[in-house]
């Protein structure tokens, strides 16, 4: 046991790996970011992403990840094509480091509010890069993690051009604008709706679309969604509901529930406005490329 | 002086000192050592990357195109297994001394649970990472003091502590499933994590802080040692040669919460390593209860085993040490319930059906007069 010590306190007094990247490589650029600032390669080229929404944030600026962690309940996306030159490198929750070092990366990104604990190893890895959250503030994320990347400028325009198209379809409803719209997810134990602060609901709120007065949240803590009794899913509100699932146990539920006579009973269902989504674009999508695509199902749901 | 011959031990006089010790135990510990030191270097060298003894030496004593992956990803995972791994099984050798019951481990008596209960209020409540620890250390403390209160009403008695053990891990785990039932789901997903117990992410920082507790517990483990000698015998005979049973029971049940609380909060609820590693040694040493250093080495070895397989052998999944140790001390568990009829000493398997119940039958017998 004394050994251990020993050797733990001599590991200690090893040097800062960042110093020690600073004088073996090129040009870099410091990034501050959630744990402190960090001299990232200028032009990365073997990026990890540890989350979903890094994904969507790289693909959308044009840069293919060697390694992406999944998300615990499935595979890597589907909706950004073909993903099988990316290897898996664990889940966002719990990723495999040597995985990750066997890819020699040259940038990792992920999120403090999930991946804190590993910070130290990843950092010893590649310079690593973290936002502080997942989700809520997706558009900072992805201002940073664009900066990260070298292509902070690329960012900026992504993002004014998806806010302007958001404005713009928002004009172009003119009455329709005030439409309910219901998000739905099921879950595997339960089933919840989406309100203003989570991915879809902000998609939803740059456009101006209305949300049904449960759907707002109004006066909650947390704004990004709640649950539904599944014995008042015809309570759910709407003039459309737009509803998805997440992994296969989800799916069940799905299945189970909309051939339900509640479910069969709710307005919007009867007028045919309800419409099955992409799950990975509405919820774990949290990207530029996926906000883009919940544009597309409105205009194609809603639009004249 | 009379020459004495103790079963099974030896004596080495030096002066008018002598010293007497298992030959078994020793025999075992060596042996124990040897496996222990097998499991770091198969933990060092195999994962992605195989790399050879020879350059995981060289890495370690200078410098190789290894540094990274066994300075940074591999040592630390493998000494803080080692150090948790033995806090946890010294933690339940001694519980399972005080207690006089296989079963009675940090486990069963409300550490892990108070420890956990503790941890999970910390991540469902947004405290930071860095107060993830001490809030852990400071509830299996809390929940230990708790039982050791209420046990301590009626002298330590070995069933009430056993009880009051589970009374109040169970009423902490009903916290445990509030708090998780009323979390956030990424909340309840990395309470989750902590409570199954993983070593992912975890390194120098938690090894050295058992490193150091172990270091500073070992006085009290030597004096442990002897102490267990004593408790072990029952209350009447102790009481009858003049031992005070009830203080050194609270103090070696003192050293082995603490020693159970230090590891769970570095690790987790990692499972089962303090149930089974002590019967475990146990049955190796064939000593009547667990000895404490067989008992530590034992613990280190299943933690550094159940490490190395939850990082290597799941494809991309890293399946957190806690599942393999829960999955291994499950079937451990089985084991001893199937085995257990006789006086639960090793099983030869050379005994036959008809001589154990002969031995069984004799018992009775012997008891039947008395009572």
């Amino acid at each position: 046991m004394a050994a251990a010590c020993a050797l733990a306190l001599a590991a200690c007094g090893t040097s800062d790996p960042a110093a020690e990247r600073n004088d073996a490589e090129g040009e870099t650029r410091t990034i501050e970011h959630a744990m402190g600032t960090t001299e990232v390669p200028a032009d990365p080229q073997r990026v990890v992403v540890l989350d979903t929404d890094k994904i969507d944030t790289a693909l959308s600026l044009g840069i293919t990840p060697v390694g992406a962690a999944r998300a615990s309940e499935s595979e890597l996306p589907t909706y950004l094509g073909d993903l099988s030159g990316v290897t898996v490198v664990g889940t966002s929750a719990e990723p495999d480091l040597e995985a990750i070092e066997q890819l020699k990366p040259d940038l990792i990104l992920g999120s403090k509010f999930r991946q804190e604990a590993f910070y130290d190893e990843l950092d010893a890895i590649a310079p690593t890069v973290f936002t502080e959250l997942v989700g809520l503030t997706w558009k900072e994320n992805f201002l940073l993690d664009g900066e990260a990347l070298g292509k902070q400028d690329e960012a900026e325009r992504l993002l004014a051009d998806y806010e302007a198209r958001a404005g713009e379809f928002g004009g172009s409803l003119e009455e329709a604008i005030a439409t309910e719209v219901s998000i739905v997810r099921f879950m595997p134990d339960q089933i919840r709706v989406y309100g203003p602060d989570s991915f879809s609901g902000i998609v939803l709120g740059d456009v101006g679309l209305a949300r049904p007065e449960l759907q707002q949240l109004n006066g909650a803590e947390d704004r990004r969604f709640a649950e539904v009794s599944a014995e008042e899913v015809d309570t759910l509100g709407g003039d459309v509901v737009f509803y998805c699932a997440y992994g296969d146990d989800g799916d069940a539920q799905l299945a189970e529930y909309t051939g339900g006579a509640l479910w069969q009973s709710i307005p919007a269902v009867q007028e045919g406005n309800a419409h099955e989504v992409d799950d990975e674009v509405w919820m774990t999508g949290i990207g530029v490329t996926a906000a883009g695509m919940i544009l597309d199902d409105l205009e194609t749901y809603l639009g004249a | 002086m009379s020459k004495v011959q103790l079963p099974g031990r030896s004596v080495v006089r030096v002066g008018n000192r002598s010293v007497t010790w298992h030959r078994r135990s020793a025999l075992m510990g060596v042996l124990l050592l040897a496996v222990l030191a097998g499991a770091v270097v198969v933990s060092l060298c195999l994962g992605h990357t195989y790399i050879t003894f020879a350059d995981v030496w060289a890495t370690l004593t200078g410098t190789t195109g290894y540094d990274r992956t066994v300075e940074v990803l591999r040592l630390p995972r493998t000494v803080l297994a080692v150090a948790a791994g033995a806090a946890l099984a010294l933690g339940g050798a001694l519980i399972q001394s005080v207690a006089r019951n296989p079963l009675a481990s940090p486990d069963i008596v409300g550490v892990t649970a108070g420890a956990g209960l503790a941890a999970t209020a910390a991540l469902t409540f947004g405290l930071g990472y860095a107060l993830l620890a001490p809030a852990a250390l400071a509830g299996g403390l809390a929940a230990a003091v708790l039982v050791l209160l209420v046990a301590a009403r009626g002298s330590l008695a070995a069933p009430r502590f056993v009880l009051a053990g589970v009374a109040v891990a169970v009423l902490l785990k009903s916290g445990i499933q509030i708090l998780l039932i009323s979390a956030d789901a990424i909340d309840a997903q990395r309470a989750q994590i902590w409570l199954i117990g993983t070593l992912g992410g975890r390194g120098w920082t938690e090894a050295a802080f058992l490193g150091v507790f172990l270091a500073a517990a070992l006085p009290a483990l030597v004096w442990a040692q002897r102490a267990l000698d004593t408790t072990d015998l029952d209350d009447p005979t102790a009481t009858g040669i003049g031992v005070r049973v009830t203080g050194q029971r609270i103090g070696l049940a003192v050293l082995g919460v603490a020693l159970a609380s230090a590891a769970v909060s570095q690790v987790g609820a990692v499972e089962f390593v303090a149930l089974a590693a002590p019967q475990i040694a146990r049955r190796v040493a064939r000593t009547p209860r667990p000895p404490l250093l067989g008992s530590a080495l034992t613990g280190a070895i299943l933690l550094v085993l159940a490490d190395w397989l939850g990082r290597t052998a799941f494809g991309d999944y890293q399946m957190p040490a806690g599942v393999l140790t829960a999955a291994l001390g499950g079937l451990y568990l089985l084991y001893l319930l199937l085995t257990k009829g006789t006086r639960n000493e090793k099983t030869t398997g050379r005994l036959r059906l008809g001589s154990r119940l002969r031995a069984r039958a004799g018992r009775v017998r012997h008891l039947r007069p008395g009572r």
